[in-house]
């Protein structure tokens, strides 16, 4: 079954001087790229397509991948850092990874976050590679019948997001519901929803919305505190040395592998996502944060864990290898990375599609080659920088505030160079300072957003070509009545959940009253 | 003496004032043409702004890098690409008119500005209301379907849709993308024995047909030419060929031309500000053209999957005319 | 969060807050509802507005559980901490960053950003005003460069 000829070409393409080099740079510059606000994979791959106009086939993969990867993970250190997820994927991971940076655990957080990311990518890529065929088959049972329950379980799942106050949480989530419903209608692309400004045609993009929400509003939170507590003068010479030492808490083999149940289920959920065109990581992390959430309900995930952190980067980060199944195995482009995975891979010569494993057996081999070297090189590029950002979270406020806000307009900004993305980030700061003060968790919110619209897209699309009739878009195939069936029982199952829940609370309550009352009466 | 001393002067005079008017004409005619000369020769006398209404990465985008990779050689001056994204390419396309009509400013455009324009109430810009100094290609819609349906031809396919006893055929595909067989069949009469289904992306599109969701799919020239080997290529809904790289895959499509239909051609063309003088339209169009022609531009277009279809100055406002009349024709399709 | 103080204002709790989200989800709907396009029939028999008007829906009914479930005296440290004139700052914050932005992108970045990294942090209490001008100056240069590491121009004529 292996070409051993190919594989012994594409080992010396890729085992290159200059593919190691170009790989070594993408990685750096992913990092570098995902962690800074509002950019994203997709903008630093499409910045670097036309260097490779001129570089070799291993090279340019290389660099694209290993840009890629870095970024899918760069995310996360600023998430974790400043609370200001680098990417929209990084956002499931501001919840315990930031909680843990302010406990001083900030390395120990990078850190989970660099190997989930690396463990989760690299098992991702191997069941890609040994199965990706057999995957884009699965994929393609997914229609709109299929998809529209999908995305249903996917919110009923989240119910383990909405936090302890269920209103909250539920609000939280029509508020998604209503930013998506924002720009054209799925079906006959009419604007709606928006309130007579035509720059707003076209919907609200993930990016100013998470830049807005989450690093905006964080800030504006930041400068509320420091104007209402009278501050001391800041001197920053003695707190900027303090940068330089190195130190803090690491993660230790056994706390690593203590998270092998969310790395798992990051894995599991981001393969299955990534695989699947249009949903994307930061799909892939919420609901892998919020399944890990509600299978073990006492780690306590969302108060500052390890295991919260894993989640999501797992989540996110395996997404990255099977995004390219569709590509390669039917060349339809899954997401707009692999678009321009593709595009390279044109001008490579090769047209991505089913008859490449026939007609370029070695550039396949050096593409999955990259793909797992990437990982290696992810994992010690991402060392350096995480260390380095860990200390630049312990900037002083009144430096770090200024900083993260400046990123984040020029990250709104140069998403798509659209000025009024830069007026919808600063009106989402605003939201995200309210959401923050009166406690209404941000991620209902987000997974809404990105799945309301799909779900209505999925389900009205079904009624267009069933010709409005319910019954035959809602229960199209076997897997669509199954996929209905989890969605009852998830409902079912997580009622019931929060019921017992309320009722060990409301009896802790009890006896935490009873003890107050005894210790009442034996001091009187 | 002094007479004729003065006459002599005077004719001195006379032929210094003759000579000094004739220099004078002389210099004004020159100054009156040599400009224009020199303009055509030097232009683009600077930097062509080049204003890409996507983001980084997409068809457009790519086009525009490729593109600016050969500016040099033939503007003698860098094309200067600026992404302006957002609200389908409304954006990008407001900032043009928001702009100077220096000449120097163009639009890569494509129709999907054009039709979320037409598709609003109150549109930030009238479509129509731009000068179009070029095309630099043409999209050809293909229609796609399993070959062992009755309407795995464009024969095919129309009887099976005149049989009233057949069920509606879907299709997918991206609006632009649909409007192609939208307005074949509308010509027979046939609209509405088919449920047209916008997807985002041919990508998705393709995805629900290679899964049975939808029964048709319309893709672009590439994409079809990835599934020619498994599936039938039904129609091309506009009146081009093909490009060399595809005519083997892709042999013996019909197209509107050879069908007696009028075609349906989606173009990605140049835009300039309406109030850009007419000559520095025809030069750019002209201008543009060159630079199509240019070796290694056009072997990274043909590296991209991409054609060229060049239509000059003197044609492609016309065209653009006519698509737009089309487009407003068949949008109600989908409302 | 802190239930136990009798002293909350009221417009601080729970209840309060949901009271005038109520109110704005309410004024909200009625704009909706006085919109042609809401009522605008697609092809699908689906109207344009349907969604939009379900999630204002839910964004009301959530708002008035609030104001009678369980949680309805809560409140939260955070609002209790907070002033109108927090909120005034937050809009000063929001049009400064636009102005930033506007000036940036139409004068020069490497001129602006440095202003306006030193104005904020010698706002924010960074001392002596000799720290915030170097600070500003040497963030907003490292920022410029590494953008342009990246490939992202931004606008200066200096480079």
């Amino acid at each position: 079954m292996i070409d051993f000829d190919a594989l012994q070409q594409a080992i010396s393409m890729v085992f290159t001087f200059n593919t190691m080099l170009w790989l070594a740079i993408g990685v750096t510059i992913g990092v570098g790229v995902g962690a800074m606000p509002g950019l994203t994979a997709t903008t630093g791959v499409a910045l670097m397509l036309p260097l490779t106009f001129t570089m070799d086939q291993a090279a340019a993969l290389g660099l694209l991948i290993g840009l890629y990867k870095g970024a899918i993970y760069g995310g996360s250190i600023s998430a974790i850092s400043f609370a200001t997820p680098g990417t929209s994927e990084a956002a499931a991971t501001v919840f315990d990874g930031h909680k843990l940076m302010r406990r001083g655990k900030g390395k120990k957080a990078l850190l989970t976050a660099l190997y989930a990311s690396v463990t989760a990518d690299f098992l991702s890529d191997v069941i890609t590679i040994l199965i990706a065929p057999m995957l884009a088959l699965v994929a393609l049972q997914f229609g709109p019948s299929e998809r529209f329950w999908l995305m249903v379980l996917a919110v009923c799942l989240l119910g383990a997001l909405s936090g302890a106050h269920f209103a909250k949480g539920m609000l939280s989530a029509a508020l998604g519901l209503f930013i998506g419903t924002v720009g054209a209608d799925p079906v006959s692309s009419i604007p709606r929803n928006t309130f007579d400004l035509w720059w707003l045609a076209d919907g609200v993009h993930l990016i100013p919305l998470v830049v807005g929400i989450f690093a905006m509003g964080a800030m504006l939170e930041k400068i509320v505190e420091l104007s209402s507590v009278k501050q001391k003068a800041q001197r920053l010479g003695g707190t900027l040395k303090g940068l330089f030492s190195m130190g803090g808490e690491g993660l230790s083999f056994r706390e690593y592998l203590s998270c092998w149940k969310e790395m798992s289920i990051g894995l599991g959920v981001g393969t299955f996502v990534g695989m699947l065109p249009g949903l994307g990581s930061t799909v892939g992390a919420f609901l892998s944060y919020g399944i890990a959430k509600q299978v073990s309900p006492h780690k306590k995930i969302g108060t500052g864990k390890i295991e919260g952190v894993a989640a999501a980067e797992a989540g996110n980060n395996a997404t990255v290898g099977p995004t390219l199944v569709p590509l390669l195995a039917f060349g339809i482009p899954g997401s707009a990375v692999a678009a321009l995975l593709g595009a390279a891979l044109m001008l490579q010569g090769a047209t991505p599609g089913p008859r490449m494993f026939e007609l370029y057996p070695a550039l396949i081999y050096s593409l999955f080659l990259v793909l797992l070297l990437g990982n290696i090189f992810n994992l010690g590029i991402g060392r350096i920088f995480a260390f380095v950002y860990a200390k630049l979270g312990e900037l002083p406020a009144p430096l770090l505030v200024p900083i993260v806000m400046l990123m984040a307009v020029i990250g709104a900004y140069s998403y798509e160079n659209n000025p009024y993305d830069v007026l919808i980030m600063l009106f989402f700061g605003v939201v995200g300072l309210f959401m923050r003060t009166f406690r209404i968790p941000e991620a209902p919110l987000i997974i809404t957003f990105l799945l309301a619209p799909q779900a209505e897209e999925n389900l009205r699309r079904g009624l267009l070509i069933n010709e409005g009739d319910w019954f035959a878009t809602l229960m199209n195939s076997p897997l669509a009545i199954g996929l209905a069936i989890g969605v009852v029982l998830l409902t079912y199952i997580s009622s019931r959940l929060r019921i017992s829940e309320r009722m060990i609370e409301m009896s802790e309550e009890q006896m935490a009253e009873d003890e107050k009352d005894s210790a009442n009466r034996s001091n009187g | 003496m002094s007479r004729p001393s003065l006459e002599h002067g005077g004719k001195k005079f006379m032929k210094f004032l003759t000579r000094s008017a004739l220099a004078l004409a002389g210099a004004t005619t020159l100054a009156m043409t040599a400009p224009s000369l020199s303009f055509a020769d030097s232009y683009p006398s600077t930097t062509v702004k080049t204003i890409v209404p996507f983001g980084a990465g997409g068809g457009t985008d790519r086009w525009a890098r490729v593109m600016s990779s050969g500016a040099f050689d033939v503007f003698g001056h860098g094309m200067h690409v600026q992404n302006r994204g957002g609200a389908s390419g409304t954006i990008g396309w407001k900032y043009m008119m928001d702009g100077k009509a220096d000449g120097h400013s163009i639009l890569l455009a494509s129709p999907t500005p054009v039709m979320a324009a037409l598709m609003e109430k109150k549109p930030p810009y009238d479509p129509a209301n731009i000068k179009v100094p070029a095309y630099y290609s043409i999209m050809k819609p293909t229609l796609v379907g399993p070959k062992d349906k009755p309407y795995s031809t464009w024969e095919g396919l129309v009887a099976y849709l005149k049989d009233k006893n057949n069920k509606k055929l879907s299709i997918g595909g991206t609006m632009t993308q649909l409007l192609g067989p939208a307005s074949l069949l509308a010509q027979l009469g046939l609209e509405n024995r088919v449920i047209l289904v916008p997807y985002s992306g041919t990508g998705k599109a393709v995805n629900d047909y290679l899964g049975g969701h939808i029964a048709l799919v319309n893709v672009t020239t590439s994409t079809a030419t990835g599934l020619a080997k498994d599936h039938a290529i039904i129609v091309n809904s506009t009146d081009l060929d093909y490009p060399k790289s595809a005519q083997k895959a892709l042999a013996g499509v019909p197209n509107a031309k050879s069908l007696g239909l009028k075609p349906f051609n989606p173009p990605r063309f140049v835009a300039m500000h309406p109030d850009t003088p007419d000559d520095q339209v025809k030069m750019m169009g002209e201008k543009i053209g060159e630079l199509l022609k240019n070796k290694a531009v056009s072997k990274l277009i043909g590296k991209i999957g991409e054609d060229v279809v060049y239509v000059g100055p003197d044609k492609a406002q016309a065209q653009y005319q006519e698509v737009l009349d089309e487009a407003k024709k068949y949008l109600p399709l989908f409302q | 969060m802190a239930s136990d103080n009798t002293k909350t204002p009221w417009v601080k709790t729970n209840r309060g807050v949901a009271t005038c989200m109520t109110i704005f989800f309410l004024v909200l709907l009625g704009y909706l509802f006085s919109q042609d396009w809401v009522y605008q029939t697609q092809r699908d028999g689906f109207r344009l507005g349907f969604f939009t008007v379900v999630a204002a829906l839910a964004m009301l009914i959530c708002s008035v559980v609030m104001i009678f479930d369980r949680f309805k005296d809560d409140t939260t440290p955070e609002i209790l901490g907070l002033r109108a004139k927090h909120w005034l700052r937050a809009l000063l914050v929001l049009v400064i960053c636009y102005a930033y932005f506007y000036l940036a992108w139409n004068i020069d970045f490497l001129i602006i950003s440095p202003i306006f990294l030193a104005f904020s942090t010698y706002m924010l209490g960074v001392r002596p005003v000799s720290s915030a001008i170097v600070s500003g100056v040497i963030v907003g240069c490292v920022i410029f460069f590494l953008f342009k590491l990246i490939g992202i121009e931004l606008p200066s004529m200096f480079f």
